[in-house]
């Protein structure tokens, strides 16, 4: 039996030859062909079921012929740009609103210091990640997403999570919450004032 | 920075001139503080920042907002530092911050360069924790206490941060136990007391053996489990050493084979079962505490020796007519009694066996005793402990639970204890500090298990036999002598000072009751928290009738020990009150009214005690006193 397979609704005409396609042929088939379009598939929903983690090798393996039907949505560069910002922006939101969090709990001896400390350290990770990535497509598809290159921020940011690394390794929490308190918060708030804060 | 220091240590020599001279002294590294970002003092120690090098103030202003949240009467702190923080907390109105700093370089870094004088002024200093436990323990067991410790002294000082915690918590629990001691015993110990006075005519103070026993061994046997271990190595000393047990381990060393040449006793109850009825009690001699239980004087033994409390107002009062001077230091157990008598009997060395202070593998005490079989269950988790147990007077086995609590033990390792075990541990810790400051005995610890005391020395029984108990001698002929030569007690004064009392204490229901008809009065002419100008006027004769009362309560004064659990009561009313924003008059009013009740009911129930023991003492002193029985 031959798979029916929609892109935004609209049936394609494919052919499975010798029923040994796989999912990943399929979306890299469809991707290509999208390319000049500046689109990319952001859903895909098999037998009436979407996969959250269809970008994974082991969906990418599946042979296409065991199902009836996958359906697959596009989203244009300038939305998935958009979608990172807001995930970028919410990312840095989070870690700021984290950061006195931590500090009063490191100040007072609180017991819920180590956890909201975790979720800072976890936060500037992602924050580094999603910048980069947001930064590369931008500049493979000529798009300016920032008002400032987020690379110049990079050192810095990776210079506070080592100190404040050291800090806890070394129980110094007073040196961990000085850092937190009067390095990475007022950081945090330029970079995005930085980057995100254009002039009208 | 010399001016700085000498200003610091003129005001803490103010209070505590040992401590500045210790600082003053000290002549090792220091810490060195430098300018925080605002200009505020820092420093590092091991490697840790100890303040914010930005803003130590506000830093502190955080951690005071948190502790003062929890609302205590006192905070007491673990490391003082730059004094930041103990200065937000006075700043923030805490009328009471105790600070103890475990680190002499940190201590003299700080005072050297940060002008603390003036706060110094309010906060007590400390650097020596046997001392700041002392003051500890004078806290009043009413007050809500808050340990605080920043995360860089915990860092730093992680065993002494535990043991500071553990020690404040024994010593505040000992207060709270001791102040339930008090609601439950003191009226108790005044009616012993009463009792006792004509049995105690014939009874020679303690103070009669001061100084008889210079030089020589005087073992104290406690009841521990590990009694067991070396109880039977007592049989060869007796002769050589005085042998002086607890009361609860009378029973076990019999089964040892060895009579105790004194038992010390004061429990305000009767204690029968403690005793045999045959020869071996009357080959030995009872020091009892002069308010325990009555039936405890009438127990038929070779002699009976009393003690009196420094602690109860009637013993104080009364110990010159009885020919007592000496007032054994008791920290609440009679092992310590035992301790400070064996010391002023001139014992040396005083050797402890049996003193374990902690749970054994399955029991509290050593059988042989009063204990038939015991079950222990120590849930560590939860920190308690369940005791079951046959005890040979009860038909049902009787079950108890505690919260555990740990002292050192003899390995350096925790031992589980439980409150009062915790109380005598601290207790011997502070008076072995004194006794060995001014020279006093040698004093073993040959406890072959269980707590290690901070002063004695801790040896085997077997070596301290070998080393110390050589030389034969006759405790008969020493106590014989003792009693000869005392002083009859005078009787005659006794009578006269009860009956003083009896008249004070009538005045003192009259005005009792006179501030209770001023009471109705105002109840009548209060309505909500508004007073009329009636009830105003009573209020002031109130006052004016409390005044003459407690003039009139000098004479009397053990009556306030009969009011213990009244004063108490009123004082948690009190305390809850506080927390209202508005004082219920009304309330405030019947809580009042219920203490001076019971001040009018107690004062002419003792009246009548204290007329009837001045009779019966009259015609007490009629009777033949030992010294001439036993002629």
């Amino acid at each position: 039996m031959v798979p029916h397979v929609y892109l935004d609704g609209i049936m394609l005409d494919f052919e499975d030859r010798g029923n040994g396609s796989t999912i990943g042929e399929l979306i890299e088939a469809v991707e290509n062909d999208l390319t000049g379009a500046r689109r990319f598939v952001m859903e895909l929903w098999v037998d009436g079921e979407r996969l959250p983690e269809w970008r994974g090798s082991t969906v990418l393996k599946r042979p296409l012929a065991v199902y009836n039907d996958f359906k697959l949505k596009t989203a244009s560069m300038e939305e998935i740009a958009l979608e990172g910002l807001d995930l970028l922006q919410e990312y840095i939101r989070v870690t700021r609103e984290n950061i006195p969090v931590c500090v009063s709990d490191l100040r007072i001896g609180g017991a819920r210091a180590d956890a909201s400390f975790s979720a800072i350290f976890d936060g500037l990770v992602e924050i580094v990640k999603t910048m980069d990535a947001l930064a590369r497509g931008g500049e493979k598809y000529s798009m300016d997403l920032f008002k400032e290159n987020p690379a110049i921020f990079y050192n810095a940011i990776l210079r506070c999570l080592e100190g404040m690394r050291q800090a806890r390794e070394g129980g110094d929490t007073v040196m961990l919450a000085d850092l937190l308190e009067y390095e990475l918060l007022p950081f945090v708030e330029e970079m995005e004032e930085r980057l995100f804060h254009f002039n009208a | 920075m010399m001016d700085i220091l000498k200003r610091n240590l003129e005001e803490i020599g103010k209070k505590d001139r040992a401590l500045a001279e210790r600082i003053s002294n000290f002549n090792g590294e220091c810490v060195e503080l430098a300018p925080a970002k605002t200009g505020a003092l820092t420093f590092r120690f091991q490697g840790r920042l100890f303040h914010s090098a930005y803003d130590p103030a506000k830093e502190a202003q955080a951690q005071a907002k948190e502790i003062i949240s929890r609302k205590p009467d006192f905070v007491l702190l673990f490391g003082l530092g730059c004094g930041h923080l103990a200065a937000a907390l006075i700043q923030n109105g805490v009328k009471n911050v105790l600070a103890y700093e475990p680190s002499i370089e940190i201590l003299k870094g700080v005072l050297t360069r940060a002008d603390l004088s003036t706060l110094l002024q309010v906060v007590e200093l400390f650097d020596d924790i046997a001392r700041f436990i002392s003051r500890v323990r004078d806290i009043d067991a009413f007050e809500n206490i808050l340990c605080y410790s920043t995360d860089p002294y915990k860092g730093a000082f992680p065993r002494e941060v535990v043991d500071f915690l553990n020690r404040v918590n024994n010593a505040h629990i000992t207060s709270k136990v001791c102040v339930q001691t008090d609601i439950e015993s003191r009226e108790v110990w005044v009616d012993n007391y009463f009792d006792n006075i004509d049995q105690m005519v014939g009874c020679p103070p303690v103070d009669v053996l001061s100084g008889r026993f210079k030089g020589m061994p005087i073992i104290i046997a406690g009841a521990g489990p590990s009694l067991k271990k070396n109880a039977h190595l007592l049989k060869e000393v007796k002769g050589k050493a005085v042998i002086m047990a607890a009361i609860t381990a009378y029973k076990p060393l019999l089964s040892y084979g060895v009579i105790p040449d004194f038992i010390i006793a004061a429990e305000k109850v009767d204690l029968p079962e403690y005793f045999t009825y045959d020869e071996c009690d009357l080959k030995t001699r009872l020091i009892l505490g002069e308010v325990a239980h009555p039936g405890m004087f009438g127990r038929e033994v070779k002699e009976k020796f009393v003690f009196f409390n420094p602690s109860h107002a009637l013993s104080t009062e009364h110990a010159k007519y009885w020919g007592s001077d000496y007032f054994p230091a008791v920290g609440g157990s009679v092992t310590t009694a035992a301790l400070d008598i064996a010391v002023k009997m001139g014992g040396g060395p005083i050797i402890f066996v049996g003193q374990d202070l902690c749970f054994g593998e399955n029991e509290t005490h050593v059988p042989g005793g009063v204990y038939v079989s015991q079950d222990i269950k120590i849930d560590r988790d939860k920190g308690v402990v369940s005791i079951e147990e046959d005890y040979v007077t009860l038909k049902e086995r009787a079950k108890s639970s505690h919260k555990l609590q740990w002292i050192k033990g003899l390995d350096g390792r925790p031992v589980p204890s439980k409150f009062d075990w915790v109380t005598f541990h601290q207790w011997f810790e502070d008076y072995m500090a004194d006794l060995n400051k001014k020279g006093g005995p040698r004093v073993l610890n040959a406890t072959e298990g269980g707590a290690y005391i901070e002063g004695m020395e801790h040896v085997t029984l077997k070596d301290a036999i070998n080393t110390y108990i050589n030389t034969v001698f006759s405790v008969d002929e020493l106590v014989a002598s003792a009693v000869a030569e005392r002083t009859e007690p005078d009787t005659e004064g006794l009578a006269k000072s009860l009956e003083s009392m009896q008249k004070g204490l009538k005045e003192m229901r009259k005005t009792a009751d006179s501030i209770l008809r001023e009471i109705e009065l105002v109840k009548r002419s209060v309505s909500g928290s508004t007073a009329s100008p009636d009830a105003l006027k009573a209020v002031g004769r109130i006052k004016r009738l409390e005044d003459k009362l407690f003039r009139e309560a000098e004479a009397s004064p053990f009556i306030w020990e009969t009011l213990t659990a009244a004063t108490c009561e009123l004082k948690t009313y009190l305390k809850s009150s506080e927390d209202k924003a508005e004082a219920v008059l009304e309330e405030e009013l019947k809580a009042t009214s219920s203490s001076y009740e019971k001040v009018s009911e107690m004062c002419g129930r003792y009246a009548q005690v204290a007329f009837r023991a001045a009779g019966r003492l009259r015609g007490a002193s009629g009777k033949a006193s030992p010294k001439l029985a036993a002629q």
